[in-house]
């Protein structure tokens, strides 16, 4: 269990979160929804340590990790493209491969190459990929450190129809032995993934899609 | 660690052989440069010997062995000689007569040799260093003069003489070592900077912030990505630097390799801070020549002994 307590979180003098508490179950698929700018980002970076908040504690499991901890238990997929443009596929995992202590072996990264269909691109410079191909690679290098929470910002964003099905295919696995946290704007994504929604923000429309569509969410 | 290495020297070989065939190429016409300077710094002096004997072949060889002199034979069918000054070819013209070696074997020295000299502060010079020059051959035969009386040849002299010859009082030394507030020096640290400037052209592959943002994940800090950086970018530029300073003739010593070492190290901790934190090309490269361009005028103050 992820647990939020009094997470107060500011820009400047604006308010992204005031005293917001929230349970994410462990294991499963919890998606963030919102309208932009809303702070499903934020929340995502606080929960994976990259952010801290001003006020309010995160626990993990009951209790706080430290950056250690969180650095060996959290995998997180930045919405950017997060790899080096000019080295290959095969280069840019064994780059973050060695920043850490504890990875998954050869054999699974293959098997996630070969289910997100890109085995054959090993060898090819980053730059040169689609962006459907980038964006798998950016999800695979966030697998590498053996997670137990995964988090994802707007991991199928800008790509293909049978990259984002590859994709959603993988997360679904993943959400069997992991805490699997992403946010997204597509539908399809939102119908897919309905274990745990939760809905940031006051705006109507997305409340207002998931009552017509009967999901259950829960409200920050 | 490995993981740096293979991204900031594996990956990026390109970028220091850049900057090594900067330094070359700097070396290279520094060193055209100098041996230019040089040639313009030489003294012209012509000599023309209408004695073929050993002792004026001699003469001529102690004038070349002068320092910055530069001496070209003159034909003897030359009827002009003095034009060789006026026309401003040679400094000075010696005419070395065709009795030379008698005259000097006889102790008849005076006003022996011809010269033609340009009236001003180089033809003094080089007056001088011909008088010296002349004078030191007829010491043998001034000490033989003296000890004719004891039936001493002219040959056990000269063989006494090249035994005894007195040294010079005078102790010389050349300054070999690099001191750290040598302006050569300072010029070397100067082009080593401004050429490591071009790193932050040649290192676009670096500054990638998403990835780099990605490296914060795992590392908490980029302190090792600094580390690597720093310590593969200072050494090129030391060693470029050093072969620079070898190129056109600065020694090379252990003081001079620590000021360029510390210069080096202090430039790439400003350029590695610059790659991490600062996004646009043209921003970083702005921000690095002027701190280039600080340090050097740090380095030129320290030279020059400081702000008065």
């Amino acid at each position: 269990m992820i647990t939020l307590q009094n997470v107060t979180k500011h820009y400047r003098k604006k308010a992204v979160y005031e005293k917001c508490s929230l349970e994410i179950p462990t294991a499963g698929m919890t998606l963030f929804i919102g309208q932009n700018g809303i702070g499903k980002s934020t929340l995502l970076k606080m929960i994976a340590g990259i952010e801290k908040p001003d006020a309010g504690t995160i626990l993990y499991d009951g209790v706080q990790w430290s950056a250690n901890e969180r650095k060996k238990r959290i995998g997180y997929v930045p919405q950017e493209i997060a790899l080096w443009e000019h080295m290959t596929v095969d280069e840019n995992l064994a780059f973050f491969k060695g920043l850490l202590k504890e990875t998954i072996d050869d054999e699974l990264i293959a098997y996630y190459l070969k289910k997100l269909s890109i085995e054959q691109e090993r060898k090819t410079v980053v730059k040169k990929l689609s962006g459907g191909t980038q964006r798998k690679v950016n999800l695979i290098i966030g697998l590498l450190a053996k997670p137990t929470i995964l988090i994802l910002d707007e991991p199928t964003v800008g790509i293909d129809l049978k990259s984002r099905t590859e994709i959603q295919h993988v997360l679904h696995e993943l959400s069997a032995t992991c805490t699997v946290l992403l946010t997204t704007h597509l539908l399809d994504e939102i119908e897919a993934f309905t274990d745990n929604i939760v809905l940031i923000g006051e705006d109507t429309f997305y409340r207002d899609m998931l009552e017509e569509k009967n999901i259950a969410y829960t409200k920050l | 660690m490995k993981s740096f290495f293979q991204l900031i020297v594996v990956k990026n070989w390109r970028t220091y052989a850049i900057l090594f065939a900067a330094f070359l190429v700097l070396g290279g016409v520094l060193k055209l440069l100098i041996a230019e300077q040089n040639r313009l710094i030489e003294l012209p002096v012509a000599v023309q010997n209408f004695d073929d004997s050993e002792s004026s072949k001699q003469l001529m060889t102690a004038l070349k062995k002068q320092p910055r002199f530069h001496v070209t034979n003159l034909s003897t069918e030359e009827r002009y000689p003095e034009d060789e000054v006026a026309k401003q070819r040679a400094v000075a013209v010696v005419i070395i007569p065709d009795d030379y070696e008698k005259r000097l074997a006889a102790r008849q020295t005076s006003g022996v040799l011809t010269l033609y000299v340009q009236h001003n502060m180089v033809g003094d010079i080089v007056t001088e260093t011909i008088s010296k020059t002349a004078y030191k051959q007829q010491l043998p035969y001034i000490v033989a003069q003296h000890l004719k009386v004891k039936n001493i040849a002219l040959e056990d002299v000269f063989a006494k003489y090249k035994k005894v010859e007195p040294k010079g009082q005078l102790t010389m030394r050349s300054l070999v070592d690099s001191s750290p507030q040598s302006l050569g020096l300072a010029a070397v640290i100067i082009v080593m900077l401004l050429v490591g400037v071009a790193q932050i052209g040649l290192n676009r592959a670096l500054c990638q912030p998403q990835a780099l943002a990605r490296v914060r994940i795992y590392e908490t800090n980029y302190r090792k990505f600094y580390m690597v950086y720093v310590a593969a970018h200072s050494f090129v530029l030391v060693v470029g630097a050093l072969g620079l300073m070898m190129l056109i003739g600065l020694s090379v010593s252990a003081t001079a390799i620590f000021v360029l070492l510390a210069a080096a190290v202090v430039f790439e901790i400003g350029v590695a801070l610059l790659l991490t934190h600062v996004r646009t090309w043209s921003h970083q490269l702005f921000m690095a020549l002027i701190f280039a361009m600080t340090l050097a005028v740090i380095i030129i103050l320290l030279q020059l002994g400081g702000v008065a």
